[in-house]
This record gives structure tokens, sequence and C-alpha cells, in this order.
């Protein structure tokens, strides 16, 4: 039974979700994101992988999810385009509120990296 | 800040609500979108189609799992997912009808005896009484170490004095309960009066329903003021409501009425239909007011903040400081006990209704295994439609929730099922219970008990799910490489819990052979009397238009009744006593016995149960008198009461001498002498030893309710119409409350016990019958799954014995597995019983040597079946199958 209850746990790990560091950071980095320019989910998952260098060890697909809190949110708002290869798409664009989310969230991203930078830079006596 | 975030989610939110459709598709296109772009993309780089479009598949973290994650963010989503499943689950169960009927009553059945039982429970035990803070309210006792008495009560003066000692306690009141005689209102009647010393109501915490409760100015004062009980008022005023400062007359005396209780106000007995102070009784009516009259009984409430802990160390200190402050009066008083009143009310019965609830739960767990096994079994033959699922991308949580859904709502529809039985079963074990339980008139099916059968329902599904679910669920590895319809391990699965379920059952019948000695032991106890050919008439004499001297009147009654009676031919003697033997609450107004041999007011008091008598029935009793004279009628004036004493009694108050002609002073009395010694007899019930008794002439205290016992040559049925006319004979308006032989007055004195031992016998032989198809249902799957293997072997000419020897080796290996785990689990648990057994122990051999046996005898049959089967499979037929 125990065996059985892991290996759940276990494939449901690998599904989609992202490792915990991210998890915390995703909504940030997407905000920052869609805050460039408008995107539709796949060239938001190809720039997410560019602008991190492939660092993230998350799945393409855990995006969507995301996005989808972020709208539930009222942080982004969707709208289906045309897309540059013709075919429609679904397009994020950021909220007021979510700018404002964007900007509180960095500086508390900051807030907390540069701290964190400070600790790691004193030099064992 | 944060309404504005929820403005903006407005528009999404909604859609997700309204339009789910929608919202689904919306995940779908932008999901295949995706895929399509990554393909481009990857054929871009190079890859050919296939590889390009599986790559895509691949970074994605696939196509289903991603929708379902993406779904998952949505508020309702849970809702409509359990909505689908729930639906599915109901084609399910109409898909296969057999199966659910056989489910949905398991759990029924279940449900509706647990919720029965729980509604009694709740009713007796859990409810709370209907005083304020009612936890808070205990009962006080004094207690003798050197005369063995553990419930000793209070008299006024101590009352009194322990009010204003007390620290952990406050508001100490006092009670006692008296039969009176109600006159001037048409017809006398009897009925119990409260005479209270000290704040009772304020004790209580309850209030008057109209009027006002009684308060120590009453007592203060000595006003003739009474409060009545909502029954009297209804019986005998019509609901009045200008009853206030009526005059009533009770016990000879008048009393103004200035309040009526609430119904539910039942103390100090649950009859007690009047309560007056005890300041305006005359001198001496109840004895001396000093302080070793101790007759009332005390209730006081924990002070704030005091623990029953504390108000005990109290208490014993308290007692401690009056022996020896009053040496002389306090010898051996030294001790006092603390008890919560709620367990003064049900603390016979408390540990019994909660094993009842424990033996419930135990067939529950039992049907819990057969559901469970079931479950197993249809998951097997389910194995290819799951593995399917999983193939075609489901998650695994996401089919475990399908499968407890399932489980669920079979649950549900048994558990409302069950709750409706339950209410048919709740007054089958009413009528059962024959009101011998406390406070059975408050069981009802309220909100308390609905929603312990639904939950109990929700938890028993989810119980018996869980298992075959997890075991149900194939590993994505796996996936459809398993073959049709087999299954690996599940096996052991089924075995264990048919061993659980079987040592659960062996408990069960233990507990329930135990019972069952235990009342055969208690029919076999002597009671003292001969119960033989012997009737008893239970008469509440018609004074309507009674004037005078009532007391007078009573006696005359009594006497013209006997006498006609006893002139009857076939009737051998005839006798009357106040409250018949082993009837409950027999055990009349404890009285004090001044054993000092001169009949002074000093000395040690003395408690015995107090039987009020005609001389002629400790002959139609047959109780043997053991030395000295019979009880006479008549007695000169002026002289000592003549009385009788057990030898119980004798015992106790004159260790060492001889009884016969000492000198006492009775309590309601003057002085009185012991003219004989009769046998012991079980006043108080067959459990219990023979109490001390003191049999007096009824002529001291003649009372409105007697029972006349006649001992009959023949059958004493035969003699019920005579007798009804001989009564008639003196007054045709004289009615007659019961006749009955003292044979079922015997059996009527245990029928509490007869109910439990009833209760344990009928969850015994369900355990029994469940086990048995648990058993049964795993073997017969069992010789199903093995049909090919049997076939082989029987192809290569085994025997039929042989055949059957396999098959119910391999059941009853788990059964005897099961037996012995389950009497070693009883060996343990029994104990529990305690309380409900009398003459039996806790591990007696032959029970526990017989109920295994029964059991093992039932599996047998129960793995001869499947058995018998297994030798009938054709070898060709077997083979072909596969």
């Amino acid at each position: 039974m125990v065996s059985v209850t892991e290996g759940m746990r276990g494939t449901e790990t690998a599904m989609s979700k992202p490792t915990d560091l991210v998890q915390g950071t995703l909504d940030l980095l997407l905000l920052k994101i869609i805050a460039l320019e408008p995107l539709h989910g796949w060239a938001i998952s190809q720039r997410l992988k560019q602008v991190s260098n492939d660092q993230l060890q998350a799945s393409d697909g855990s995006v969507y999810p995301a996005l989808q809190k972020l709208e539930l949110a009222g942080w982004i708002r969707s709208e289906w385009k045309t897309s540059e290869l013709g075919r429609r798409a679904k397009f994020y664009a950021l909220t007021p509120a979510g700018r404002r989310r964007l900007t509180q969230e960095s500086e508390e991203w900051q807030r907390l990296s540069s701290a964190v930078s400070r600790v790691l830079r004193i030099k064992e006596a | 800040m944060e309404w504005r975030h929820w403005v903006y989610g407005i528009r999404a939110r909604l859609r997700a609500i309204l339009g789910t459709k929608r919202a689904d598709q919306d995940i779908d296109d932008e999901i295949s979108f995706h895929v399509a772009m990554q393909t481009r993309e990857n054929q871009r780089r190079g890859m050919d189609e296939v590889d390009a479009r599986r790559s895509a598949r691949l970074t994605l973290g696939g196509i289903e799992q991603t929708k379902e994650a993406s779904r998952d963010v949505h508020p309702l989503h849970g809702v409509q997912t359990f909505a689908r499943d729930l639906r599915y689950a109901v084609r399910l169960i109409r898909r296969s009808p057999g199966f659910s009927v056989v489910m949905v009553l398991t759990v029924a059945l279940g449900i509706g005896a647990n919720t029965a039982i729980f509604s009694i429970v709740n009713a007796v035990l859990l409810r709370p009484l209907p005083y304020a803070e009612p936890a808070r309210l205990v009962r006080v006792y004094l207690a003798n170490r050197a005369q063995d008495i553990t419930d000793g009560r209070f008299s006024v003066p101590e009352v009194d004095d322990w009010q204003a000692r007390s620290r952990a306690l406050t508001s100490f009141s006092g009670a006692i309960s008296i039969p009176m005689i109600l006159t001037g209102q048409g017809e006398p009647t009897e009925h119990q009066v409260a005479i209270v010393v000290g704040d009772l109501f304020a004790t209580l915490g309850v209030r008057a329903r109209i009027g006002r409760a009684l308060t120590l100015e009453d007592e203060r004062q000595a006003l003739r003021n009474a409060v009545i009980s909502e029954r009297l008022w209804t019986t005998r005023f019509a609901r009045d409501p200008a009853i206030l400062g009526r005059t009533i007359v009770m016990g000879a005396m008048p009393y103004t009425i200035v309040g009526v209780m609430p119904a539910d106000v039942r103390y100090p007995e649950s009859a007690t239909d009047l309560w007056s102070p005890e300041s305006i009784l005359p001198d001496e009516s109840l004895g001396p007011r000093v302080r070793s009259q101790r007759q009332f009984e005390a209730l006081a409430r924990l002070a704030p903040g005091a623990t029953l802990e504390q108000a005990q160390n109290e208490v014993n200190s308290t007692a401690a400081q009056f022996a020896s402050e009053f040496a002389g009066t306090y010898k051996g008083w030294s001790a006092a006990r603390v008890i919560p009143v709620r367990d003064t009310i049900v603390g016979g019965v408390d540990t019994a209704l909660m094993v009842v609830l424990a033996v419930v739960g135990v067939i529950m767990l039992i049907a819990c295994a057969n559901l469970a096994n079931m479950l197993l079994a249809r998951g097997t033959s389910r194995a290819h439609e799951l593995a399917t699922r999983v193939a075609l991308g489901a998650g695994r949580a996401r089919i475990l929730r399908q499968l407890l859904t399932e489980s669920l709502a079979l649950g549900l529809l048994g558990g409302v099922l069950g709750i409706a039985l339950s209410t048919w079963g709740m007054r089958t074990l009413l009528a059962l219970s024959a009101d011998t339980l406390p406070r059975i008139e408050e069981v009802r099916v309220d909100r308390a008990v609905i929603a312990f059968g639904l939950l109990l329902a929700i938890a028993t599904s989810l119980l018996f799910g869980i298992l075959p679910a997890l075991r149900s669920l194939p590993t994505p590895q796996e996936g459809l490489r398993r073959g049709r319809g087999t299954i690996g391990g599940s096996g052991r699965l089924r075995g264990a819990l048919v061993v659980a379920q079987v040592a659960l059952a062996v408990i069960l019948v233990i507990a329930a052979g135990l019972m069952g000695r235990n009342l055969l032991q208690l029919r076999s106890v002597q009671p003292g009397f001969d119960p033989e050919r012997t009737l008893a008439v239970t008469i509440q004499y018609n004074l309507a238009g009674a004037t005078g001297d009532i007391g007078q009147l009573l006696v005359q009654r009594r006497e013209q009744i006997l006498q006609r009676i006893a002139a009857l031919p076939g009737v051998v003697a005839a006798g009357s006593i106040t409250r018949l033997p082993l009837e409950s609450a027999c055990s009349d107004t404890l009285i004090f016995l001044r054993a000092d041999g001169t009949g002074s007011r000093d000395g040690t008091a003395l408690r015995a149960v107090n039987c009020l008598i005609s001389p002629g029935y400790i002959t139609a009793m047959r109780i043997p008198l053991v030395r000295g004279e019979p009880l006479p009628e008549r007695w000169p004036d002026g002289a000592p009461y003549p009385f009788l004493v057990s030898e119980a009694a004798a015992r106790r108050f004159w260790p060492g001498q001889d009884p016969i002609g000492q000198i006492v002073r009775a309590n309601y009395g003057g002085r009185a002498t012991v003219v004989g010694i009769v046998g012991d007899v079980r006043q108080n019930g067959l459990a219990k030893e023979a109490p001390a008794i003191v049999y007096f002439n009824q002529r001291t205290a003649p009372r409105i309710v007697t029972n006349i016992v006649v001992r009959t040559a023949g059958d004493p049925m035969l003699l019920t119409e005579s007798i009804r006319a001989a009564v008639r004979g003196i007054d045709p308006d004289q009615p007659i409350r019961s006749i009955s032989t003292l044979r079922d007055v015997l059996s009527e004195s245990i029928a509490r016990d007869r109910f439990f031992t009833l209760l344990f016998a009928l969850f015994g032989a369900v355990a029994l019958v469940l086990a048995a198809v648990g058993v049964y249902g795993v073997l017969a799957y069992s010789v199903g799954q093995r049909a090919r293997e049997i076939g082989v072997r029987i192809a290569l000419g085994a025997q039929v014995g042989d055949v059957l020897q396999m098959v119910v080796r391999e059941g009853m290996a788990l059964v005897v597995a099961g037996v012995v785990v389950g009497a070693i689990v009883a060996l343990a648990v029994t104990r529990a019983l305690g309380t409900l057994l009398h003459d039996v122990s806790t591990r007696d051999p032959l029970t526990f040597l017989v109920a295994p046996g029964v059991l093992l005898m039932v599996a047998l049959l129960a793995c001869y079946l499947p058995a018998r089967r297994a030798t009938r499979v054709e070898a060709v037929t077997a083979l072909r199958s596969e």
C-alpha cells in the first residue's frame, strides 16, 4: 500500500509541476514577460526558456495553470487574436493591477535577493 | 487594492462559472495551438514530422495532464468533477443492479444498527441534563469505612454546616423523596413529595414554568409554600393558570402553591410531584433534627474554577474535621465522595451502552471488510478499463477520486436507507428495553442522530473504498501490458480482510457467549422466597369520597381484601407488602435504627431496607422464619412496635449478640423490638447481595399502593378472575393495577440484563453471518479464478476429495488464523464487559472454547460450499474458457 501511494506521488511530481524554487518566482517571471508585450502561451514558454538560459527545470506545460491562476487573480487578461501564422491564439496582456503587482513583487525580489547575496558574501573567518 | 484585483478577476471568474464548457474549450484550443507551434519549431530544427510532434508533447509534459492541471485552477472545477464522477457512479450502479443492491443493503443494515444505537446513547448519555451547567452539578455522599457505607446521606444541620465550610463546592442543598397522599381534590392519590433543605432550585439552576421556585426565604420563615410538577399541574389541575396561590392538602398538611416546575425537572426522583421546605414539617415527623439523622441526598455545584478533584479532596478533609469535632456522633463518618449528577443517573448503563455502541461499530467494520472484498473482486474485472484510461492520460489521482466517488455514492445511498431503517430499529429497541434505561423517554431521531448516520456513511464509504481503489490503480508502466481480468497480489489483501473480519466476529461471539452465561447464572440465583404458584396483585386503594382518618381506612381496606382473598378456594396463603422484592427502586425509604439496646436517642444510627408488610406476607412468600416469633397482627398500646429482621440485618446490627428482644428506636415511630429473624431476600435485585431488611407491620405507615401476594395450590393464573371478583365485592369501583405471577416479577427484574444479552446475541449472530459470507465470497471468487488450474488437476486425475480438501484448507487456514487472533484479542478486551457480568469471569474458559468452536463450524460450512463447486469443474470447459 505504501509503495502504491508513493508511486502515485511520484507520477504527480513528474507531471508538470515546476520545482519549489521556481514555483514562487514563476508568477513574477510570467508577469515580467507579459509586461513587455502581449504574448500567447507558446511564445511565453519560449521566452521563459530563452531568458532563463534553460535553467528552469519546468516543462512547457507548467505555464498554462500558472497563466490561469494569474488571470483569475485579475493580474492579466486574455484575448483570442490571430497569431503571426494566421491561426487563432490566446494572447495575454497585463492589467493595471498586474502592473502594480509586478512592481511590488520585483521590489520584494530585489530586496530578498540582495539580502541573500549579502549573506553569501560573508567570508568565513 | 485587493478588491480591485477581485474586480479585474470577475470576468475570468464569471466565465469559469457560467461558461465552463467554453473555458474547457479555451484550454483545449490553447494547448493544441501550443503543440502545433512547438511541432513547427521542432521541424524547423530538422526533425521529421512524427518526431517533432512527439517531442512537442514531451516538452509540454503531457497534453491531458496540462489540460487537467489548468482546469484544476478554476474554483468550481472540483464540484464539476465530482458531479461528473457522481453521474458516472450512478450509471455504474444501475448497470450492475445485483452487485449494487447487495452493497447498498449491507451499508444500510450497518448504518441502521449504528444509528439506532446512537440515538439511544445520544439521549441517555450525550444530551446534557436540563439544568444550568449540568456538568458542574454533583452529588455528595458521606462515607463510613467502619460500616462499609459509601453512599451516606446528610442530616439537616450537616447541609447547613457544609454550605458554610465548603469552598470548592457552592450552593449546598439536600432533598429526600417521600410518598404522600393528596386529598381534597376528588379521589385521593399517592405522589412523591420532595422535602428540601437549602436552596435546591438555585443549585439545580432551574426556573419555574409559572410562578416562582422555592427560595431560602421559604425555608427561613417556615412558609407552607410548595412548588408542583408540570405533571401534577396537568393531571390534577388541568393546567389551570390560576393554580398559583391555591391551597392543596398533601399528607394531611395544607400547602400554598407558589410555582410549577417544567416537566424535565426530575429531581430527586423522576416521579417527584411536589417540593416543599423541610422547616415546615412538624418536629420529629422525619425524626429529630440532629446530626445523626442522615436522610437527605446532598446536591451541590462545583465553585467557579474548582475541579472535581479539588472538591473531592476538600470534602474528605471537611468530613474528617467534623469527625474530630463531634467525636461521639461521627464514629467512622470521616470521608466523603463527590460524584457528578449525570453519573448517578446513568451510572448503571453508561459502560453497557458504550460497549454496545462499540459492538455495532465492530459490525460495521466486518461489513466494511465484505464490501471492500466485493469491490476488490469487481476492481479485478475493471482493471482493463482503468488501465485504458491511464494509458489515455488520466492522472492516477483523478482515477482514485473517481473510484472513491463511486463508493461514496453507494455508501450515501445505503446511509440514507439506513437512517430510515434506524427509526424503525430504534422503536424496536425501545420496545425491547422495556423501560430499563434511564432518560429513555428522551430518545428520538434528531439532527445529531441524522448527522451521525450521514458522517458514518461517508467515513464507511471511504474506509471500504480506499483499499480496493488503491489496489485497482494500474501503474502507468504496467498500463495495458497486464492481461485482461487478472490482477496480482490482491489475493493476499483479500485474505487479510477475511482474517480481520473473522477475528472481529470471534470477539463479538465470545462477548455474546459471556452475556448469555451471565444471564443463565442470574436465573439460577435463589431469590430467598419461593416464586412458584404465586400471584402478585398491585392495588391502588380507591379512596373516592373518603373522609376522616385515611390511615385507619387503608388498614381496614387491606384487612378486608386480604381476608376475602385468603378465603377463596385454591388460595393457600395471602399477605401484602408496600414494594415487591426485585422491582427496580424497590428499596423503601431507608430508615435508621438506634442499636444501643435502650431505645434512647443517642448512639449509632444504622440503615436498613424498610419493608412494610402484613404478617401473612412471610408465610405467603415462604420466607423461612429462622428463629423467634412471626410478626403479630396487633400489640398493646404503648408497647414497643414488634418487627422482624433478616439474617443479614441481624449479623450487621448485633454481631455476636442475640437480636431477639433488642429494643431500638425506629425512625418513623417510637421504640421497637425485634421478635423474630427471617431468611435473607434479594430485595434489591438478583444481582445484588441480600441487604439488611427490617419488616414492620403495615399499620405503622399505611400506603395507598400495596402489593398482595397470593400463594395458590394450582395454576395461579386460573385464580385471577376470582381475585378480581373478590376485590370488586368489597368496592365495585376498586381498580386493580396489575396481576402477574411472581415468576414474571422475577423475570422482569432481570429485564435490563436480558435486554443487553439480547443485543449482544443479535449482534454476535450478525457478525457470524457477515464473517461467513466474507469467507464464502472470497473462496468462491478464488475458485472461479482458479477454475483453469482446478480443471488441469482434475484432468490429470485429481480425486474429488483432493480438490475438496485443497479448497477447504485454503479457506480454513484464514479462518483459523482469524479465530486465534480474535480469541487472543478477546482475552484483553472482554474486560470492558466487567460491569455487565455478575457471577461470570470475563475470561470464562467454557465461553472461550465454545464460541470459537461455533465460528469454526459455521466457517467450515462457508468453505464447503465453494469447495463443492470446485469439484464440479469440467476440465475441458475450464481449459477452453481461457
